[in-house]
């Protein structure tokens, strides 16, 4: 993601990530990948609910206690209204930049 | 006559390098498994995301191995060390399958997830410095919104 940052930005896209980490967590990512978007944490899944994207009974590991989401990307316009949607059936396959960026760059 | 006996007395049947090719199979099996976890997804994200390479690597090596445990048990010759290396092969070529296509295809249903067209719903989350940010502060941008699965 940060890879592809400044095309996103040159689509004249801010980006926003969201985890379950906590804001320390995110911290340390972000100086090891150099990340320039904010990565916000949402640790009890509130912005995961609201999205519809909480995924309530996943399997993890026992000592994992945070919210787990489906994973997805939103595609949101000046007027705050969703513009595309990228879900995926299975949690190994994520969207590719230039999908997002084709996306961006259609509005 | 035991079973070894019968397969140690089968005409032709190859009883070398039985333990070079268990060791071979569990080389290419652990290769297959460990190399879908580290070096795919970084350089070959189009084979991570299909996955079958792996899976096939993960169950030749399985195939090698077991070919090699045949040869050890007719020889007679490192059945312990055999077993070990196709019980190790073998599990990379179930857990690998598995996580590839079964695991990961366990997500909750999109009915509830927001569609385009829909308003997004505003929230307010804490980023990496402590510092609250809402999706309201980027009104009149275009945004684009990527949720991770969990933990990062």
């Amino acid at each position: 993601l940060q890879a592809r940052y400044e095309d996103f930005q040159a689509a004249g896209a801010e980006v926003l990530a969201v985890s379950s980490s906590s804001p320390d967590e995110h911290k340390k990512v972000a100086e090891k990948i150099g990340a320039r978007f904010p990565i916000l944490s949402d640790a009890e899944g509130k912005a995961m609910r609201a999205y519809g994207l909480l995924h309530e009974d996943a399997l993890k590991p026992a000592s994992f206690d945070s919210p787990v989401a489906r994973p997805a990307e939103f595609v949101i316009d000046g007027e705050g209204v969703i513009r595309a949607r990228f879900l995926t059936d299975n949690w190994r396959v994520r969207a590719r930049p230039e999908q997002l960026l084709e996306a961006l760059e259609r509005f | 006559m035991t079973a070894e006996e019968t397969a140690a007395a089968l005409p032709g049947a190859s009883r070398k390098g039985g333990i070079l090719l268990a060791l071979l199979g569990f080389l290419v099996a652990g290769a297959g498994f460990i190399t879908y976890f580290t070096v795919v997804p970084r350089y070959f994200p189009g084979l991570r995301d299909s996955g079958h390479l792996n899976v096939a690597i993960t169950l030749l090596g399985a195939f090698v191995a077991a070919i090699g445990l045949v040869r050890c048990f007719r020889a007679r010759r490192h059945r312990i060390l055999g077993s070990v290396f196709l019980a190790a092969s073998g599990l990379a070529a179930i857990l690998l399958p598995l996580y590839v296509y079964v695991l990961t295809f366990q997500l909750p249903s999109d009915e509830g997830v927001v569609r385009s067209g829909e308003k997004a719903p505003a929230f307010e989350l804490p980023d990496p410095e402590g510092k609250p940010r809402a999706l309201a502060e980027f009104a009149g941008k275009k945004i684009l919104l990527v949720f991770f699965r969990g933990a990062w």
